[in-house]
């Protein structure tokens, strides 16, 4: 079978490496240095220079693959899947757009096709979960997703390191974040309700709230829902102190003559302290804690995941990426043998009802050394 | 009586304090000398034109100040630290006795055989701290046989605190972010070391009667001068107090480099860290007009007398003048340089030379002077000596 993955980046090659080993796979990117080196990597590998909004050569690429695949930039997002769509391919995509792609479930019903977005880790597996903990619950009480891309080791002053943007990581420290109170969205300032909590492996991290809950605000239902983000034990605070400095303000200041506003000097300085270098020895981990809890007849019943992963020794992938990658590369198996049959643009929470998928998608994350462990908890007859 | 003739030279914040707490008495003449006109008629009005001003002398040539001040009984030095050093110089030259507050950074102590040559009595460094502290820890040291540790503590602080910085400016911004980032020198087992600054960091909460201060932290800073060599203790350390929290935060800030003077490239333009930090935090650090402020400091030396093992304890703490809204740093820095003047010209003090204000600590009665003077101008001193 035949797949095509467009977009080359870091998490993009390491959904072409996992698709290839069941498929022949072409890689699509506008930058042909990118695609060198992945040609370079993994001969089996094809590749095509293409932009991922050119919808008519796109069309002509992905004519003939069984199933697509995708992470580009998030505002190129919805343009590239409405042309993936077009085409008449399925997609499983983790390109994070602003847009409710929601909004082309119509378009994917016409053209009989499946589409997977924001199928990652989290958004992605996080949805799966908590999809998975409200199917097999009749009330969902409380749904808490914890997520957190830490540095194995916590080196000062930040003890935060990260794979992309430093002023993506900034957005996250300034924007608003909704969660769902008593059944009703609720917005709370960037990195409020902060509190400690221990995670096994790890120990005690900080938690904070985080405006990650997407489509699961529309798609289930639960009186208290929320993403908290996790750093090591001090982040907040300093972040907190660089914000009430003004240091994230966007708007320009004069200093020394020219106009530059505080939050460039701070991604200025940030940014190479905050780059994870493996060449030095710096390993990331994923951590993440996916809580549903709520009623089943008359027990009350709590459903845990927990993930710890850690940097890959063996191919230097960095822990975010394959937590990431890995998972579409998952749902596109699924997708591709027939074992997701919707059609539409389906959020993962929609899916997790199926026993088949879930026991698939657990063991094959198993297979690829990611380790979701859950547990139940049940007070039998509350009610 | 013959009025004593005093010039003050400069009449910023503090300078302007003690040519108007000089005006006060009657056995004064003052003259104020300042280039800023309009804050000289300020003065000279406050004064009821007591005090006469002056703006034609330039602090910047020695032969300028020399002219200006000779023939006069006493000099009162509060010009810009960068200028001090030659200040000095032009007062003993023209053989005129001074206290002074200017801080400056070379080393005042060049001009004493210059002094010793004119005869002149010279008191430097005579502020809150090193100034008050300097003369009570001298001392305490005269009163003990052996010296083992002095440590003291010394701040000025709002009295609500805001955040993020929970502090106000009460002297120069540039100064305060150099305490942030110079390393400190103590004395320690008679030997002289650097740290880190801001290291050092301690919770601290002092129990001194009829005083409610609030909890604070303290940390190493590089205050202790001319202490380190002039007392017979082996140990000698200066904290700085803050808000709890501060130092931390502080660090932070340097480690991320918010702190360099080291041009980095942003969007193409060189900008200076530490000047974005100045920007963002200088106009939030500026104390209102109405803003309360306390300043601070607790003294502690420790010792042996008779056999006995003692400690002497100082504090001294003012709040801003809700009359004149003097803020208590400009008081409490000014009243020690004024009634150390007072104490030279009224011949209490005769020590021929450039003397740091430890010095005053050897005479008896310049103390107890010193101390109620302090008293009289509502800055509160307590004194204590206990046996361990």
């Amino acid at each position: 079978m035949k797949s095509v993955q467009i977009g080359g980046g870091l998490v993009g090659n390491i959904i072409a490496e996992d698709m290839s080993r069941d498929f022949d796979v072409t890689v699509v990117d506008l930058d042909e240095k990118t695609l060198g080196k992945i040609k370079a990597k993994n001969g089996a590998v094809k590749t095509a220079v293409c932009s991922c909004t050119d919808a008519e050569k796109l069309a002509g690429i992905i004519k003939d693959a069984d199933i697509v695949t995708a992470g580009v930039p998030g505002r190129l997002g919805r343009r590239m899947m409405e042309a993936v769509i077009k085409a008449g391919k399925s997609l499983c995509d983790i390109s994070f757009m602003p847009e409710d792609f929601e909004e082309l479930d119509g378009l994917a019903k016409k053209h009989n096709v499946t589409v997977v977005p924001d199928i990652g880790v989290a958004p992605g597996m996080s949805n799966f979960l908590v999809g998975r903990g409200a199917a097999l619950l009749d009330e969902v009480e409380k749904a808490v997703i914890y997520v957190g891309g830490i540095p194995e080791k916590k080196i000062p002053p930040f003890n935060y390191q990260i794979t992309w943007s430093a002023s993506d990581v900034i957005e996250e420290y300034t924007r608003p974040a909704r969660y769902i109170k008593d059944f009703e969205p609720v917005v709370i300032e960037a990195m409020g309700d902060l509190n400690l909590e221990e995670f096994p492996k790890v120990g005690t991290l900080e938690t904070f709230i985080t405006d990650g809950l997407r489509s699961l605000v529309k798609n289930v239902r639960a009186r208290n829902m929320q993403e908290r983000t996790m750093r090591w034990p001090g982040h907040v605070e300093q972040m907190r102190l660089l914000r009430a400095m003004g240091l994230f303000d966007e708007e320009k200041r004069v200093l020394g003559g020219s106009a530059v506003s505080p939050r460039d000097v701070a991604c200025d300085l940030l940014f190479p302290m905050w780059k994870m270098d493996p060449e030095a020895g710096d390993r990331d981990l994923t951590i993440m804690r996916v809580v549903v809890e709520g009623y089943k007849g008359r027990d009350y019943v709590k459903y845990t995941w927990d993930l710890c992963d850690r940097f890959d020794e063996k191919t230097w992938n960095n822990s975010m990426g394959r937590c990431t990658g890995l998972t579409c590369s998952i749902f596109a198996h699924a997708v591709a043998s027939g074992l997701i049959k919707e059609k539409g643009v389906i959020a993962p929470e929609k899916l997790a009802a199926s026993d088949e998928l879930y026991d698939f998608v657990i063991a094959e994350q198993k297979k690829r050394g990611i380790d979701y462990i859950e547990s139940v908890s049940a007070v039998k007859n509350v009610r | 009586m013959m009025k004593k003739k005093v010039t003050v030279l400069g009449n910023g914040l503090v300078g302007s304090v003690m040519a108007l707490d000089l005006a006060a008495d009657e056995g004064y003449e003052v003259t104020v000398c300042d280039a800023r006109k309009d804050k000289l008629e300020e003065t000279v009005l406050k004064s009821k034109g007591k005090i006469k001003g002056r703006s034609d002398v330039d602090f910047a040539s020695p032969a300028s100040i020399s002219a200006a001040v000779k023939g006069q009984d006493l000099v009162i030095g509060a010009v810009p630290g960068s200028l001090g050093y030659q200040m000095l110089g032009a007062v003993i030259r023209a053989g005129v006795d001074m206290s002074d507050i200017s801080f400056m950074g070379e080393d005042y102590r060049d001009w004493d055989a210059e002094a010793k040559k004119y005869g002149v009595t010279t008191f430097e460094d005579v502020g809150v701290a090193p100034g008050s502290s300097s003369v009570l820890i001298g001392y305490a040291c005269s009163r003990l046989d052996e010296v083992e540790d002095v440590t003291y503590y010394v701040t000025g602080l709002p009295t609500s605190p805001q955040e993020p910085y929970n502090y106000k400016l009460v002297f120069s911004p540039d100064d305060l972010v150099e305490e942030y980032v110079r390393p400190a020198r103590t004395k320690k087992g008679g030997k002289i070391v650097s740290v880190p600054a801001l290291s050092g960091c301690k919770a601290v909460d002092f129990k001194i009667p009829g005083l409610k201060l609030p909890k604070m932290e303290g940390f190493f800073t590089d205050g202790s001068r001319t202490l380190l060599d002039t007392i017979p203790s082996p140990n000698v350390t200066e904290y700085t107090l803050r808000y709890p929290g501060t130092a931390a935060r502080m660090e932070f800030l340097r480690e991320i480099g918010l702190f360099s003077l080291e041009p980095v490239k942003i969007n193409g333009a060189n900008i200076r860290p530490r000047d974005v930090f100045a920007k963002l935090a200088y106009p939030r650090m500026e104390l209102g007009k109405e803003e309360n402020e306390f300043t601070f400091y607790y003294v502690e030396v420790t010792g042996k007398k008779d056999g006995k093992r003692l400690q002497y304890q100082f504090s001294l703490y003012d709040e801003k003048d809700k009359e004149t809204l003097y803020p208590s740093m400009s008081r409490t820095t000014g009243f020690p340089c004024v009634i150390v003047g007072k104490l030279i010209a009224e011949g209490v003090l005769n020590n021929p030379g450039v003397n740091p204000p430890e010095e005053v600590g050897k005479n008896a009665k310049a103390v107890e002077i010193f101390i109620d003077e302090l008293k009289k101008r509502n800055v509160k001193i307590h004194q204590n000596v206990v046996e361990l």
